[in-house]
């Protein structure tokens, strides 16, 4: 099959999907003026891959194309049996939607077909953690049953978030393209998936409302417009890419009489590489390194309080799609935009009818209640860290119009909880299967004391989203925040204030912890010593990793913090605007409701928009006003990862209020105030384009003008480097399952678990320290490294067995990896196993089934 | 008139009963005595496995045929008899198909036609291996019935059914789905009084569907037993569009072969009836010719194509054969007798051909010589073909028309019940037969009788000797292991091998620690299609006999299982 048409066969394989699930989607997401169109598709994927994943995991369904096929014709089953007696009012509304159709569909067509584009410029599935996700897909496909086998640790599931991994073993199960396209394909089809979603989420919230007085022409309009929410939430990248050239143009850079190259500009912004002098000659092209595009992810930086670095990662869309790392943000893109949409379709429901009073039992009886339960615990099984975000935000929105409604109390508190457990454990339920062999690294929240994100940094990552978002605030008029602004300063002020009080407060009780554990650790009962013990050992690694401890750490905590200020009063200042937006809006709401009986109407359409754009900025800046104070505590002991998650999900979200803010902007504004802002906002697009423009090329090769081999093969490089290897892997790929051994090394290195992943075996172990992070403990390893470490060195055969019976090992592997890891004994394994299959570099040997099934 | 009615009726019952009969007996008759093929034989153990209450992680597609033949295993013993059974039930029904067109076609017609599929080669060998063949025609063609007769029930649940037949069903609904839009399209759908059922359909599909979706979930998991049947209805679709990436390898040529030396009639007759409608423009005629048009040029196009698929073909056409067949066969005209008389001899003079044509192409011929067999084969044809012309000019051109044509007909039955006899696996060579699929087996039965006799007279059991088939893991090796109760498979050669018996696919590099002995075995074989020359392609249309590859297995018994030796002495009591 050619890889044009693996390419096209997928488009339809999603576009089918989706049309299928259309119905659904009409009558679920019905108060959306799309009726769910730029969702179906994504809605589609993720119920057939419910369907999918749950019969097959209870044994009804087989993990191969007809099981999947069969989970297709049971959605279309379902979404025919939604559509009953709506069918007129489906076919009228297509055939008054076909400028918004036909848009969406070339959008979401273009995307995909241009990723994958990009995707055959650099196919190879090889560095960062390419691997790992090539092994659990390759993993699932090959499970005769569900949970998938986890490839890197033989005799055990996959502890991970796999439902994304799961969609996309679907379709190269329907398809039948070998793994290595369809990871590339799966890439490019989620760029797509992700830029249909986003053009739907803006589309609903600005149509109806660019042209008050003509639904149709603001339709239309908001069919255009719409398109800025895909570029600023795929495209639109951070300022690195600017900051890129003017380091490698030399701006800000002075030569000191030594005719070194100095700047107190660059050392001050402080980004790593930025900071060291730019290669000679200087010229507007980045020449730092072969991984240019790999600092725009890391502009952030911590220190702890011995001023040692700790990494941050500070993805964004595009640099997340340019790597091309099929990892669950990059899964669940598509799936919280769906989200969102839900979200957004729930909130436009109450300006039809009032919100429902919080009642289970009513609650329950909702089909929709339950729809949205299946999305948002399908996100807890795409990348649980998206769950609680958008279950936040969907029970903001009921929160919201009760606030509207009967205005503030605790028991605005109370509706936010009961929508968040009600449908979090409805979610929950759902996936119950997923969660009882999931085991998380998560322990809890950890205040970050000495971390923080120094403005500068905070604005180079979020400038392009937060100027259009503060101009709209602004210019929104002194009507929406004037009303509010006292009660919008008091509660943006408390919120910081609050953060602040709480860190503190938490770290203080972490050091008193540190010092009650030193005085139980002398008693004589053994338990209270025990627990004393751990309590000294867990605030000392928590001050370890901040450096210190004691008064100077807190000292230089709040030092730093009030000489850096700019993260958290730019957050500040966001919540002050919004939280002013919105008891404005309660204060024109109330007035409406009082004067009139139909309150919903009486709103102006832009004003109910603006509410949910409200939502969205405010979420955002939780999300990065969260990890100013404390962040969740991993393997890694710092905000890593909170900071790369919680950031992701803000990109999303300010995305998309920074592309209606521009929206609006840009058509509303015609005076002065309008011309600066265009001006503004036109550089603004130019420099965040910067990194897009420049990375990309720098990445794949493609726009310089040279001519670029293309294939969407990510296992190509492997066919031509490593022939032999590439041979025996294709071999065992073809052979029954059969837990195989070969060399353990470091993580990220794509010499180890090789076989593993390629060939799609259980292997023995992989990488130690990505098992680590999946299981939460290194316990179920064992002593597997030295094990193997003695099945490939010793000479004595009975050893050998004694490790190949404890492990039930199947297949032995031994390429140039395990000769240059190992002085590989090789004798006792000719002298006793068959030889399955050997070429100039590569032998693998077989233990017979009689040897393995003495395993006790 | 009313007793004559009464006595046709009786007649055609009878008929009728006949065909069933003679229809079952070519099916059952010697059904489980060639083994498995391989393709048979995957089908067969997932069937065995699911009887045995294995959990069978991956379905076939043909779950219609698993779920039945997995309940006969279940009941009664496994054997390659019953593995064969479903196929050679569904194929015997079919030839009582004609009788409920019977109102479209003709009763003649029908009648004809279920003579026909009753004795032809291509459906009797379709039902007498293990597959979904007969199972996908059966019950599209009882769909056909009951959506035309309005049974919406019915239709219901034959479409459910139908959808359990794997892979061959596409292969049977897209051409034909294809040929009604055709038909639809460009010429009259009302004729077929289409309408009414549309409009029928229209009011009673939630019947239809609800028992479509039922019998396929009842039905296609076993009443539940086994709901991972379900997928494989979804797989009987992948594989089918898989197909299309897969060639199988089977030539054009190849198809269109077995088409002519093993269905002859059908495709002579359905060829000149189709050709001779274009003329007539009668529309069921032009129904069945759209559709036999569109199932040649799929099994053209479809790049997984197997010889069994000119089944789809040979249906529609059989059809149109059938009519012309029973316009041909009208014996109440005038000079019938003198017709009957010049259709023998002209039988004669085909036979004296066939005769020289075996002669001259006979495999033990040495005769450099071959000009008197030509010159005879020449004088007889141009004597059929001068006797025609003078009759039909001077006499009679009915008597010269009916009388060749009955000659050319009865010449042609016995070339295709010979051929027949021979698709059916009932003659010699039934390893040259192109309707089977896949390498023949060939010395099983030899294999097992060496091995039963080393394991009687070492373990006073026939099927108790420790055996290893190494590099051997097919599925007619593995059906062949299962009356064996130490059978153990390996990928590779162990050096430290120590079992009795030692089966490998190859005698190279095969040293063992222990003294063997050796004998090897025709384990697997095909006729090299793709080389044989002209002469060999004739000998093979006439005698069935062709050059063969074939895969030779090894049997190594360990030197101390034979009798007089130390060790063999010390085992027996």
């Amino acid at each position: 099959m050619s890889q044009i048409l693996m390419t096209l066969i997928w488009y339809l394989m999603v576009t089918a999907a989706g049309y299928l699930t259309l119905p659904l989607a009409f009558r679920f997401l019905k108060f959306l003026p799309d009726r769910g169109f730029t969702f179906s598709r994504s809605l589609g994927l993720l119920l057939w891959g419910y369907i999918f994943w749950l019969l097959t995991t209870f044994g009804l369904l087989q993990n191969n194309a007809g099981g999947v096929l069969f989970g297709l014709i049971l959605l279309a089953g379902v979404s025919a049996f939604f559509m009953r007696g709506g069918w007129f009012e489906f076919k009228d509304w297509f055939g008054t939607q076909r400028r918004l159709i036909l848009t969406a569909e070339s959008l979401f067509l273009i995307a995909y077909l241009s990723w994958t584009v990009v995707r055959a410029a650099n196919p190879e599935i090889i560095y960062t953690e390419k691997p790992m996700e090539l092994a659990f897909i390759n993993a699932i496909l090959r499970s005769p049953s569900f949970p998938p086998f986890d490839p890197w640790l033989a005799g055990y599931a996959i502890s991970y978030y796999y439902f994304g991994y799961v969609i996309v073993a679907m379709l190269i199960h329907l398809s039948g393209v070998p793994s290595s396209i369809g990871f590339n394909l799966g890439i490019a089809m989620w760029f797509g998936l992700t830029a249909l979603a986003a053009y739907g989420v803006l589309f609903n919230l600005l149509s109806g409302i660019l042209s008050t007085n003509k639904p149709a022409e603001s339709n239309r309009k908001a069919v255009g417009w719409a398109l800025l929410a895909p570029l600023f939430i795929l495209i639109v990248s951070n300022l690195s890419g600017l900051l890129d050239i003017l380091h490698a143009r030399g701006i800000f850079w002075q030569r000191n009489p030594q005719g070194v190259l100095e700047s107190s500009f660059w050392k001050w912004l402080g980004i790593q590489e930025f900071d060291q002098p730019p290669p000679e000659p200087l010229s507007w092209t980045p020449k730092r390194t072969y991984w240019l595009w790999w600092r725009g992810s890391r502009v952030l930086q911590d220190f702890n309080l011995l001023n040692q670095r700790e990494e941050v990662i500070d993805e964004f869309p595009f640099f997340s799609y340019l790597l091309a790392d099929m990892h669950p943000h990059v899964l669940g893109m598509p799936f919280v935009l769906l989200a969102a949409g839900l979200a957004l379709n729930f909130y436009f429901s109450f300006k039809k009818q009032s919100p429902p009073e919080p009642s289970v039992l009513n609650w329950l009886k909702d089909p929709h209640i339950w729809l949205s339960a299946l999305i948002f615990g399908g996100l807890s099984f795409l990348n649980t860290w998206d769950f609680p975000i958008y279950l936040g935000l969907f029970a903001g929105v009921y929160v919201f119009y009760r606030y509207l409604h009967n205005g503030w109390g605790w028991q605005r508190v109370g509706d936010f909880v009961f929508v968040a457990i009600t449908v979090g454990i409805l979610g929950i339920l759902l996936y119950l299967p997923f969660y009882l062999g999931f085991s998380s690294q998560a322990g809890g929240f950890l205040p970050s004391l000495i971390f923080h994100t120094r403005g500068v940094h905070f604005w180079v990552m979020f400038a392009p989203l937060l100027l259009p978002i503060l101009f709209w605030l602004l210019l929104q008029g002194g009507g929406y925040l004037r009303p509010g602004l006292r009660w919008g300063v008091l509660l943006g002020s408390a919120i910081v204030a609050a953060g602040w009080i709480l860190m503190l407060i938490a770290s203080k009780v972490i050091e008193l912890a540190g010092l009650i554990g030193q005085t139980w650790m002398t008693a004589a009962d053994t338990n209270l010593a025990r627990m004393g013990q751990t309590l000294t050992s867990l605030s000392g690694l928590f001050f370890i990793k901040q450096g210190g401890s004691g008064t100077e750490l807190f000292q230089a905590a709040l030092l730093r913090r009030i000489s850096a200020p700019g993260t958290w009063l730019t957050l500040m200042i966001i919540l002050i605007f919004v939280f002013a937006t919105i008891v404005t809006l309660r204060r024109l709401y109330g007035f409406s409701l009082a004067s009139e009986n139909d309150p919903v109407r009486s709103l102006p359409e832009e004003d109910q928009n603006r509410g949910f754009v409200l939502l969205l900025i405010l979420l955002g800046a939780g999300l990065t006003l969260a990890p100013e104070f404390f962040y969740l505590q991993d393997d890694f002991g710092t905000r890593m990862n909170t900071i790369f998650k919680f950031y992701f999900q803000t990109w999303i979200l300010w995305g998309i209020a920074a592309a209606y803010s521009s929206a609006i902007l840009l058509q509303r504004f015609h005076d002065g105030r309008g011309g600066v802002v265009k001006i503004v906002w036109v550089i603004l697009m130019a420099c965040s384009l910067i990194y897009p423009g420049v990375m990309l090329p720098a990445k794949t090769g493609l726009l310089r003008g040279q001519p670029v081999s293309l294939t969407l093969d990510g296992k190509a490089y492997l066919q031509r480097d490593e022939p032999d290897e590439w041979q025996a892997f294709q071999f065992l790929w073809e052979m029954p399952l059969g837990n195989v051994v070969e060399a353990v090394g470091p993580q990220y290195n794509p010499q180890f678990a090789r076989v593993a992943t390629h060939a799609g075996q259980p292997g023995l172990l992989g990488w130690e320290g990505h098992e680590i992070q999946w299981r939460g403990t290194a316990r179920e390893m064992g002593s597997r490294r030295v094990d193997i470490e003695t099945l490939y060195q010793t000479s004595d055969w009975l050893r050998a067995r004694e490790i190949i019976q404890q492990y039930g090992i199947r297949y032995i592997y031994i390429g140039p990896v395990e000769r240059s890891a190992y002085r590989v004994s090789e004798n006792k394994f000719s002298a006793n196993l068959g030889l399955l299959f050997a070429n100039s570099n590569v032998r693998i040997y077989e233990v017979p089934d009689a040897l393995v099934e003495k395993t006790p | 008139m009313m007793k004559k009615n009464s006595f046709s009726l009786n007649g055609e019952k009878v008929l009728y009963g006949l065909i069933l009969i003679i229809g079952l007996a070519l099916r059952l008759i010697q059904l489980g005595k060639l083994p498995l093929s391989d393709e048979e034989a995957r089908l067969a153990l997932q069937a065995f496995g699911l009887a045995s209450g294995e959990s069978s992680p991956f379905f076939n597609p043909d779950g219609g045929y698993l779920i039945t033949t997995t309940g006969l295993f279940f009941i009664f013993s496994k054997s390659e008899f019953l593995a064969r059974l479903i196929p050679a039930l569904a194929g015997t029904l079919i030839c009582l198909i004609p009788l409920a067109f019977q109102r479209l076609l003709g009763r003649k017609t029908a009648l004809i036609a279920a003579f026909g599929l009753a004795l032809d080669g291509g459906w009797l060998a379709a039902s007498r291996q293990a597959g979904s063949h007969t199972w996908a025609v059966l019950f599209l063609l009882a769909v056909i019935w009951a959506v035309s007769s309005r049974r919406w029930k019915m239709a219901g649940i034959f479409s459910g059914l139908l959808l359990l037949g794997g892979v061959e069903v596409w292969k049977g609904l897209i051409p034909l789905g294809v040929a009604i839009g055709v038909y639809n399209l460009w010429f009259r759908w009302e004729s077929f009084a289409w309408n009414d059922v549309w409009l029928s359909f229209r009011n009673n599909w939630k019947e239809f569907l609800t028992w479509a979706v039922g019998a396929l979930l009842v039905l296609g998991s076993l009443f539940l037993i086994l709901p991972t049947g379900w997928s494989a209805m979804g797989g009987g679709l992948i594989s089918y569009l898989r197909g299309w990436n897969n060639p199988s390898g089977v030539s054009v040529g190849m198809i269109l072969t077995a088409m002519l030396i093993y269905q002859p009639i059908s495709t002579l007759f359905g060829l000149i009836a189709s050709l001779r409608q274009i003329k007539k423009s009668v529309s069921l005629e032009l129904f069945l010719t759209i559709w036999s048009f569109f199932a040649l040029i799929h099994c053209f196009l479809y790049p997984a194509r197997e010889v069994l698929d000119v089944l789809w073909v040979s249906l529609p056409l059989l059809g149109l054969a059938a009519r012309l067949l029973s316009s041909l066969l009208r014996f109440n005209f005038d000079q019938r007798i003198a017709a009957l008389i010049y259709g023998v001899v002209v039988l004669i003079f085909l036979m004296f051909t066939s005769q020289n044509i075996m002669r001259l192409f006979s495999p033990g011929r040495v005769a450099v010589n071959t000009q008197p067999e030509i010159i005879a084969i020449l004088a007889a044809l141009l004597f059929v073909i001068i006797s025609v012309i003078l009759i039909g000019w001077g006499w009679s051109t009915r008597v010269a028309g009916y009388g060749v044509t009955w000659g050319l007909l009865v010449w042609l039955m016995l070339f295709w019940l010979s051929g027949s006899f021979h698709a059916a696996g009932l003659g010699e060579n039934p390893e040259t037969n192109p309707f089977r699929r896949g390498w023949f087996i060939s010395e099983a039965d030899l294999l097992k009788d060496t091995i039963g006799d080393l394991s009687e007279l070492n373990v006073r059991s026939r099927t108790g000797l420790d055996v290893m088939a190494i590099g051997l893991d097919q599925p007619a090796m593995r059906w062949f292991a299962r009356e064996f109760t130490n059978f153990k498979f390996e990928n590779t050669f162990q050096p430290q091998i120590q079992s009795s018996i030692v089966l490998t696919g190859s005698s190279e590099g095969v040293v063992f620690g222990e003294n063997y002995r050796g004998q090897d075995f025709h384990w697997q074989v095909q006729p090299i299609w793709d080389l044989m020359t002209a002469k060999e392609w004739m000998q093979w249309a006439i005698f069935k006999i062709a050059p063969l590859e074939n895969k030779m297995i090894f049997l190594w018994a360990r030197e101390s299982l034979f009798p007089g030796s130390e060790i063999s002495n010390e085992v027996q009591p």
